[in-house]
């Protein structure tokens, strides 16, 4: 296993992960493509880390310039960069017959019998090109980062455990603040919760989730509230979005979890009368329900 | 009708009555024919379908989603299918998506065709319920074609279909679509345009913007009130940015934008809009394909959560789907529009006639089994 | 005549036993026997032709069967044998808090004003059993003893449901007696007699003596005396006293079997009568359409049995094709539109009648 290899391969895992399988089929190498696909399931199912991208983002650039050059350009640049050192970004080049000519003009400017070429103009542009989609990258992730930085300035008093995926953790006191804040601002406007859930996550933590999303700025946010089982109160914010009274009646139903301020928490979908809080994980059904005996096994169903 | 006050009396309609959609119980306060608190109460039917997903596997899950809503399970599966192959990045090939598509739009006619008939039947006109009915039936037996069974069809499968579509499939629904087209026109005449279903049905149970979009409303619902969401247009999922249609809005025609009459009449062009969408993608259907190329060996999704939402012909369902890595999800929660809808039940229906209680039940469109679940 | 008839001729076969009050009461009794097997005739035919027309209205093609005891029998035959059998064999169910000497009453007394509205529709010129010189006013009296029947029914269940659909049939019949009876007023005038056969000779004389044609008032007449009739006999669109879809089955919720049938009967009988009405009043009753042609005393039974059914037929047409109205807007259309119109009706056709002399 060259290292040209091994880089190749991280090179396409990495690809493979963000969404672009059609460059790992379209490998040439049967074996690297094959240890790529065995990778990129590896690291899907979680049994494996995804390897670092080990090109710097010069490279980078250079890769995903071929697809606006022509052919010949691209030539020429792959010549610039071979002669250079860079022989990575030669055999990273996708297209066999570019690649293949690049590199038949190398060999033939070392030997002397053809000078080399000059780098296509293009290249500054593209790099420029390149670090403006870099920006539109990020200006892509900025709506939660804006929005995180805005609670952040007004509340700072959150746990602060998820920040790469889209959710926010709050402490459950200073809750129906934020809410009111959450649904009133001019900016975030807020009018829509869209689904309010209970999780048990274990090791006595209870979970309530709120998924809110803004129909005039379509931006979209989730909160999480953790409390321990034994003390499970959240206020309600059932006065900011009014479907948050259902939703919470669930969650209670289900898990116990008392919504303080509610104006009529009491279960919604089991009976009034039903014992236990069915949707934790240490849930015991009970034995008798008015008398009527809960059966366990299935009988005659062979 | 305020003048005379009478004793309160305490009225159940329900759990078994012919209206209710389901086995629902309104308990209504009414002062003689006046209405003025209604509660309801559920979970006659409730099955404990979220504590049956945490143990069972992802691909057990689909044919439960089918039996939440039961008159528009290849939506339900459609939701939990695009909640899953986000979570685990996976994409399906075009063959799949179109035929997804199709399924999709036909099971949103077959249920609003049953909306509307169950509407007309409530006010008591009997005639264009059967009517309804009878292009349904095609309906179902184009599905039955396709995958065998006519109401529960466990068909869109996470990465693929469960099988593909029949020799003589396209050329059986082309030639339903051209038959039923007229008669979406003849129900709109006997039953929209008709003067009695217009007097018991316009300018009752408004319900404004900011009510509905507070009370999590969505769907036909919402749009009747005005508001321009439609998640197949603001939110696209699948291939449905491809295709062209419009989104009808309520418009107070008959009465007040937000009355039950504009409730039914979306729905009625909706029926038509899913007619355009149907026949845009049989014609750009790729010709081959298999449909359970992309279908994974193993479903284990990455750790992780997903809140993903898909437009049924009730409203926006989404499903929240904890994973812990394992082939068994954590925890699976479905966020109905049903039960969002019935939510608001109370604040409009408050000051109304008993009669019209029912009218504005019916214009909601409700499904105890996915209210229950 | 009828009774006359058969006493006369009772009298003449038996001339040693003349006079003798049994004959009497024969007399009465053969033809409500006569009257009692046409009802029954007549049930079983509007009840199938019920089932069949609505199953033809609905695309769809109803009970049929292959032969006698097959299924339904022949083109669905027996089905309304069937539906009788099955609910005269039901348990006989009386709620326990109900009151009930008047649960027992309730479907006695509506089926009473139902068949006794029966002898005075004239059949032919000599086939009337009572020809009273106040025909049309006892048959509308009669007609309101459903409105006791249905609020008896509604109270002694003891049911929410019952009593709103016992209160709200009460409220609709009680006022929609009152444009029927203006509309009846109208022809009354024309022909100048309560008696059904005075008004059926008014109207002899072929197709164009009769009074729906004569004045332009009276097509308006009789449009406002068949709706309010439909009204009456508690059909779509006003059946909200027995909605099936609101009120459970409105005053009938609490009553099964054998009482069940004789508020579904009653009902029939009542649309045969009121249609019998119309038929006397606007159409002609036994005269033929055309003037010296097919009437004998046979054909005028068929002319009268012809005009009487086309209208129960529209009664049935109009069940299965409107929604139907909510009480509130029954009464706004019975109050304020119907009696005005019948208003204005009766002083235009007393006007019309005044001018042509």
């Amino acid at each position: 296993m060259s290292q040209e290899q091994e880089i190749l391969i991280a090179k396409l895992v990495n690809k493979g992960l963000d969404g672009d399988m059609d460059s790992v089929n379209a490998c040439e190498d049967r074996i690297v493509r094959g240890k790529a696909k065995a990778m990129i399931m590896k690291v899907k199912k979680g049994t494996v880390e995804r390897p670092p991208v080990p090109v710097s983002p010069g490279e980078e650039s250079s890769s995903k310039v071929p697809d606006s050059l022509s052919k010949d350009d691209m030539i020429a640049l792959l010549v610039n960069k071979g002669l250079d050192g860079d022989m990575d970004s030669v055999n990273a080049c996708d297209d066999r017959i570019v690649r293949g000519k690049a590199k038949a003009m190398i060999v033939k400017v070392k030997k002397g019998t053809a000078e080399r070429p000059e780098m296509p103009l293009e290249i500054t542009e593209s790099t420029e090109d390149n670090s403006q989609n870099d920006i539109k990258v990020e200006k892509v992730q900025d709506p939660f980062q804006e929005i995180k930085k805005m609670i952040e300035e007004k509340f700072p008093d959150d746990i602060d455990e998820g920040s790469e995926d889209k959710y926010i953790y709050f402490k459950p006191d200073n809750w129906l603040n934020i809410a009111k804040w959450l649904f009133s601002d001019t900016s975030l406007l807020f009018n829509s919760l869209q689904c309010q859930m209970g999780i048990d996550m274990g090791e006595d933590i209870l979970e309530s989730r709120y998924n809110l999303h803004s129909m005039k700025h379509d931006h979209y946010l989730e909160v999480r509230i953790r409390v321990p089982r034994s003390n499970a109160k959240i206020p309600s914010v059932e006065q900011v979005w009014r479907i948050a009274d259902w939703f919470e009646r669930e969650t209670y139903d289900m898990l116990g979890i008392e919504y303080s301020g509610h104006r009529d928490l009491r279960r919604i979908l089991l009976p009034s009368d039903w014992e236990g809080w069915p949707l934790r994980k240490d849930y015991q059904e009970p034995e008798t329900y008015h008398g009527i005996v809960v059966p366990k096994m299935k009988e005659g169903w062979d | 009708m305020g003048l005379v006050h009478g004793e309160e009396m305490v009225l159940n309609i329900g759990p078994q009555h012919p209206a209710t959609h389901g086995v629902l119980r309104l308990q209504v306060k009414t002062d003689g024919e006046v209405v003025s608190q209604i509660t309801p109460y559920m979970g006659y039917l409730h099955r404990c379908f979220e504590k049956h997903c945490e143990n069972v596997t992802y691909e057990q899950v689909i044919p439960y989603t089918d039996r939440c809503d039961y008159l528009s399970s290849m939506s339900m599966n459609f939701g939990y299918v695009v909640a899953m192959e986000r979570l685990m990045e996976i994409k399906v090939n075009e063959r799949v998506e179109h035929i997804r598509v199709v399924m999709a739009e036909l099971q949103r006619i077959a249920s609003h065709l049953l909306c509307t008939g169950v509407f007309g039947l409530d006010l008591g006109a009997f005639t264009p319920f059967l009517w309804a009915l009878r292009d349904r039936e095609r309906i179902l037996d184009l599905f039955e074609m396709t995958c065998g069974a006519r109401l529960l069809y466990n068909y869109m499968w996470i990465g693929g279909l469960s099988h593909d579509i029949p020799t003589g499939f396209i050329e059986s629904t082309l030639k339903f679509l051209d038959e039923f087209e007229p008669n979406i026109d003849e129900l709109e005449n006997i039953l929209a345009h008709n003067k009695i279903l217009v007097e018991r049905s316009a300018d009752i149970g408004i319900m404004p913007k900011d009510i509905a979009i507070s009370y999590g409303v969505t769907g036909p619902n919402l749009r009747a009130s005005g508001v321009n969401w439609d998640l197949r247009k603001n939110d696209p999922y699948s291939i449905y940015d491809r295709f062209e249609f419009d989104i009808p809005i309520g418009q107070g025609m008959k009465g007040t934008v937000g009355d039950c009459w504009d409730r039914f009449y979306v729905r009625i062009q909706e029926m038509r809009e899913s007619v355009k969408i149907i026949r845009q993608a049989i014609s750009k259907m790729p010709k081959d394909g298999d449909v359970h190329q992309n279908l994974p060996k193993k479903i284990r999704p990455p750790k992780g959560s997903i809140y993903a939402r898909t437009e049924t012909p009730r409203g926006d369902l989404g499903y929240y789907i904890e994973s812990d890595g394992s082939a068994i999800p954590y925890r699976l929660k479905m966020r109905s529009p049903a039960f969002t809808a019935l939510s608001v039940m109370d604040e409009i229906a408050a000051g109304w006639l008993l009669s019209d209680v029912l009218a504005i039940l019916g214009s909601l469109d409700i499904v105890l089994g996915e209210i229950d679940r | 005549m009828t009774v006359d008839f058969i006493f006369e001729s009772l009298n003449q076969f038996f001339p040693d036993l003349a006079g003798n009050s049994i004959f009497l009461v024969l007399s009465m009794l053969i033809p409500i026997g006569a009257l009692l097997g046409f009802i029954t005739v007549y049930g079983f035919g509007v009840i199938y032709s019920e089932i069949k027309v609505s199953s033809f209205m609905q695309d769809k093609t109803g009970p049929m069967g292959q032969g006698p005891g097959l299924h339904a029998g022949k083109w669905g035959l027996l089905q309304p044998v069937a539906d009788g059998l099955k609910l005269f064999m039901k348990e006989d169910i009386i709620p326990a808090t109900a009151d009930r000497p008047l649960f027992i009453l309730a479907p006695f007394l509506i089926f009473i004003g139902a068949l006794t509205g029966f002898i005075a529709v004239p059949f032919g010129e000599k086939i009337i059993i009572a020809d009273m010189n106040i025909g049309i006013f006892y048959i509308v009296g009669i007609g309101s003893l459903a409105v006791i029947a249905l609020i008896l029914a509604g109270w002694s269940s003891n049911n929410k449901w019952a009593l709103y659909g016992g209160m709200r049939s009460a409220a609709q019949i009680i006022s929609y007696e009152i444009p029927a009876g203006i509309s009846l007023v109208t022809v009354i005038m024309l022909a100048s007699s309560l008696s059904m056969q005075d008004i059926i000779s008014y109207q002899s004389g072929g197709i164009f003596n009769w009074i729906i044609f004569d004045n332009p008032f009276m097509p308006i007449v009789f449009i406002i005396f068949f709706i309010s009739t439909l009204a009456e006999t508690n059909r779509t669109p006003f059946d909200l006293p027995e909605s099936e879809s609101e009120l459970v089955a409105g005053f009938v919720t609490e009553y099964s079997g054998t009482r069940y049938a004789l508020f579904f009967l009653s009902e029939y009988a009542n649309m045969f009568v009121v249609c019998a009405v119309s038929a006397t009043a606007f159409f002609g009753g036994w005269q033929s359409p055309f003037p010296n042609f097919l009437n004998s005393p046979a054909w005028s039974v068929v002319w009268m049995l012809i005009k009487t059914l086309s209208l129960v037929f529209v009664m049935i047409w109009v069940r299965w094709t409107v929604p139907r109205l909510r009480v509130d807007q029954l009464m706004h259309i019975c109050w304020k539109v119907f009696i005005p119109i019948g208003l204005f009706n009766v002083f235009g056709v007393a006007i019309w009648t005044v001018i042509r002399g």
